[in-house]
């Protein structure tokens, strides 16, 4: 079953990438150190994400669910449009494409969330990103 | 059929104290990522669960080993399983045909497959 979403568009925001973050980010997986100036391919996710203006936990509230429930990453979709380097400022545009309330047998009723973001310098579109997440339904949550 | 000449890409040891600072930096509270316990209740398993994105990381670098440090123009993932702290994690290519592929990210000893994306890099390098 799809729901309507009142507020499909999420406040937009921003993620600074430091140089910092990128170093510990690249140690941490064992990464290549940065050699130009980029930030490693995995911070399109990391702005898009820890980006937008609204929190995870607002986005599952909004999608029927709630943090503690324990939401998880179905499926991602990026693409990588210009380069992101570090030591700037991204902004982040997100909304909600659709939640689709399914059975599973994993999670019991759950709610699939697809969510789209885009990843800004300036007006340079650098990233695309698609999310699909599964976020367990709230026991006490009655149907929409 | 696999080809065992292919480049591979292994993590001894998932760190756990790590999953505090990918958590901090996607803005993602869920207990998973950072209490054991909650990871436990949940039914994850005893030890808390890497964030998605840093088990996608270890693709990532995979795919920057084969292509001198190039990043891919696009790529779908599909989240299959759990990594979890003190896990090894191995990533292959499951497929590699000129400048695209698919990658399988599995946990060891058992393989079990967590994480399958396909790829394709830049027509021309960045």
């Amino acid at each position: 079953m799809t729901r309507e979403v009142t507020t499909p568009e999420l406040e937009p925001g921003t993620f600074l990438i430091t140089s910092g973050m990128d170093d510990r980010a690249r140690a941490s997986c064992k990464a290549l150190p940065r050699a130009d100036g980029n930030a490693h391919p995995i911070f399109a996710f990391i702005a898009a994400l820890g980006g937008m203006g609204t929190s995870i936990a607002a986005l599952c509230e909004l999608c029927g669910s709630s943090i503690e429930a324990g939401p998880v990453l179905a499926s991602t979709r990026i693409r990588w449009l210009a380069p992101m380097t570090v030591d700037s400022e991204y902004g982040v545009e997100a909304r909600i494409v659709d939640t689709v309330a399914k059975q599973s047998r994993r999670f019991g009723k759950a709610i699939h969330a697809r969510i789209r973001f885009t990843v800004l310098h300036g007006e340079t579109e650098c990233a695309e990103v698609d999310i699909h997440m599964i976020l367990p339904e709230r026991e006490s949550d009655d149907e929409r | 059929m696999s080809d065992d000449s292919r480049r591979t890409w292994r993590l001894e040891a998932v760190p756990g104290l790590d999953m505090h600072f990918w958590a901090e930096m996607l803005g993602d509270p869920n207990p998973i990522h950072i209490d054991a316990s909650a990871a436990r209740e949940l039914g994850f398993g005893d030890a808390t669960v890497n964030p998605g994105p840093t088990n996608l990381a270890y693709v990532l670098n995979l795919i920057a080993d084969e292509f001198d440090s190039g990043t891919p123009s696009e790529l779908e993932a599909r989240f299959s399983g759990n990594v979890l702290a003190g896990d090894t994690v191995e990533a292959g290519f499951s497929r590699l045909e000129g400048r695209e592929g698919q990658v399988e990210l599995r946990r060891l000893p058992l393989g079990e497959t967590v994480l399958e994306a396909t790829f394709a890099m830049p027509k021309t390098e960045r």
